[in-house]
């Protein structure tokens, strides 16, 4: 820090020589005129001294008989003074400043975090459609208007706050971790209705709450069967239907059905191996606009093709609206492989696997599995039989039947 | 020995006092790191510049810095620097 204003006032080296030049020194030091890097020359001292201090040295000089000889200057008013000529160059660093100073009223860069539903995309879009992302105004955005629409645009978001600090926007936001009910689809309710059976199978168990059971334990049913019905009968005393009574039916039946599994998986492969060429291209972009710095097409026929980029930035906070990109290809070719017998195993095991966790997840108790690999020189296949046991829960409206007429007549008459 | 009193109430007096002894007694720091590079406070003025002794004058002593290629990168009015190849110290 001294030493740049020391740059900055421009200072002296010089030469004292004379009768008395410890006098001189110690009287710069009662008068408190900073002189440094004093070292002893040939026939004097050398020391360097600051532009301003060096007028007021006179008076001691003339006290102490010594004189004082300037050996070399430094500093900035001395260096302009040497290229005054120069005049494009100061223009040009003043352009430069004042293009920086233009540069840093806009936002060039844009720092999202604490979102995990919502996406950076998402974010990033609705910025531009609002005009208040990357290349806006720094003065045009409200970052209080901001947060509030950012919460209306994204119900999830349940707070966010919008910084502005140099040329970089940073925006933090707390998601709603509890996920919205209302979103799924509201069941469908009946007045009365019936549980069927969505495949065919045997009843493993059947407990009724409210309904008529239409089947029981052991009977097979096919797919679409009601098993208990949403209708309830009323008889009277000697066993004829007089009525009915509706309501919805209730009940825990576990039905046990097969699934067919079935899968194939071809024995000859195609795998894509890394060559191990690799060529990288660099471009770079600057307000949006990109430029190649090398031309030429790419000289694989497969590839993969990775970017990474970087934004010029000056400090933390100051970003320039400058990527350097640099993609790496790297060539690939199609190769076509053979599985072994133990890959083969290990894979459709895999898949098996898999397959039944999905149906664990969807509550479904598996009791037995039947399940053949074979292998012939092309495709290894996977079939069999999975035996589980699952609640049913399909619901279908009751049939609303008429009051039988003819029966109601009858019983009338007999009541006569 | 009415003085020599006085002197040893003084010196009792900063001790337990813990006040800075620099001050009261007038005294000149040293600071001598290696032999490359020495610090002085509290000085009143150069007696003697060459590069092969320097001689300061302290409140109540001379201080004479012996050596090789003796420079002073800085000094003000309250402290300061010599580098070079120092020898030996003495006090006059």
């Amino acid at each position: 820090m001294l030493s740049l204003l020391k740059f900055l006032g421009g200072y002296l080296l010089v030469e004292l020589t004379g009768y008395a030049p410890e006098r001189f020194l110690n009287l710069c030091s009662n008068h408190d005129i900073l002189i440094w890097d004093l070292s002893k020359a040939e026939d004097g001292y050398r020391f360097r001294v600051s532009v301003r201090a060096f007028y007021s040295l006179k008076p001691y000089l003339t006290k102490t008989g010594t004189r004082i000889r300037i050996v070399e200057r430094s500093g900035l008013p001395f260096w302009m003074h040497r290229y005054r000529k120069r005049k494009f160059f100061f223009a040009g660093a003043f352009l430069a400043v004042a293009l920086l100073f233009f540069l840093s009223c806009f936002i060039w860069n844009v720092d999202i975090a604490g979102n995990s539903a919502v996406t950076d995309d998402m974010i990033l879009a609705f910025l531009e459609e609002e005009a208040c992302g990357s290349g806006q105004w720094k003065s045009r955005i409200d970052c209080e208007q901001l947060e509030s629409d950012l919460r209306k645009e994204f119900p999830n978001i349940i707070w966010a706050s919008v910084r502005i600090s140099g040329t970089k926007m940073t925006i933090d936001i707390k998601e709603n971790l509890i996920p919205n009910r209302q979103e799924e689809p509201a069941e469908v309710t009946y007045t009365a209705s019936d549980l069927i059976a969505d495949k065919s199978g045997v009843v493993d168990t059947i407990v009724t709450r409210s309904g008529t059971p239409l089947v029981k334990e052991g009977d097979t049913v096919e797919a679409g069967t009601v098993l208990v019905s949403g209708r309830i009968d009323i008889s009277n005393d000697s066993g004829d239907v007089i009525g009915y009574q509706y309501c919805n039916a209730d009940a825990d039946i576990m039905l046990r059905t097969d699934y067919a599994y079935e899968d194939e998986i071809a024995i000859e492969h195609q795998v894509q191996s890394r060559t191990g060429a690799v060529q990288k291209r660099y471009s770079f972009a600057l307000f949006g606009r990109h430029f190649d710095l090398s031309f030429g097409e790419i000289p694989y026929e497969h590839y993969e093709k990775t970017t990474q980029y970087r934004q010029f930035c000056f400090t933390d906070t100051f970003y320039l609206p400058i990527y350097w990109y640099t993609d790496t290809y790297a060539e690939y070719e199609i190769v076509s492989q053979k599985y072994t017998k133990e890959e083969l195993r290990a894979l459709s095991t895999e898949k098996l696997n898999i397959y039944l966790k999905h149906l664990e997840e969807k509550d479904i108790q598996i009791l037995e599995k039947n399940v053949m690999i074979e292998a012939d020189n092309k495709f290894c296949r996977t079939a069999g039989t999975i035996t589980v046991l699952e609640k049913v829960q399909s619901r279908q409206a009751t049939e609303q039947l008429e009051i039988p007429a003819e029966e109601e007549g009858t019983a009338e008459n007999e009541s006569q | 020995m009415r003085k020599n009193n006085k002197h040893k109430f003084v010196q009792q007096a900063v001790d337990t006092l813990e006040l800075p002894k620099d001050l009261v007694y007038h005294a000149a720091i040293v600071t001598v790191t290696g032999n490359r590079e020495l610090i002085i406070e509290n000085y009143k003025g150069i007696l003697e510049y060459e590069t092969q002794i320097i001689r300061v004058q302290a409140q109540n002593c001379r201080i004479a810095v012996l050596g090789r290629n003796l420079n002073i990168p800085y000094y003000t009015n309250d402290e300061m620097k010599i580098t070079g190849i120092i020898q030996s110290i003495a006090y006059e």
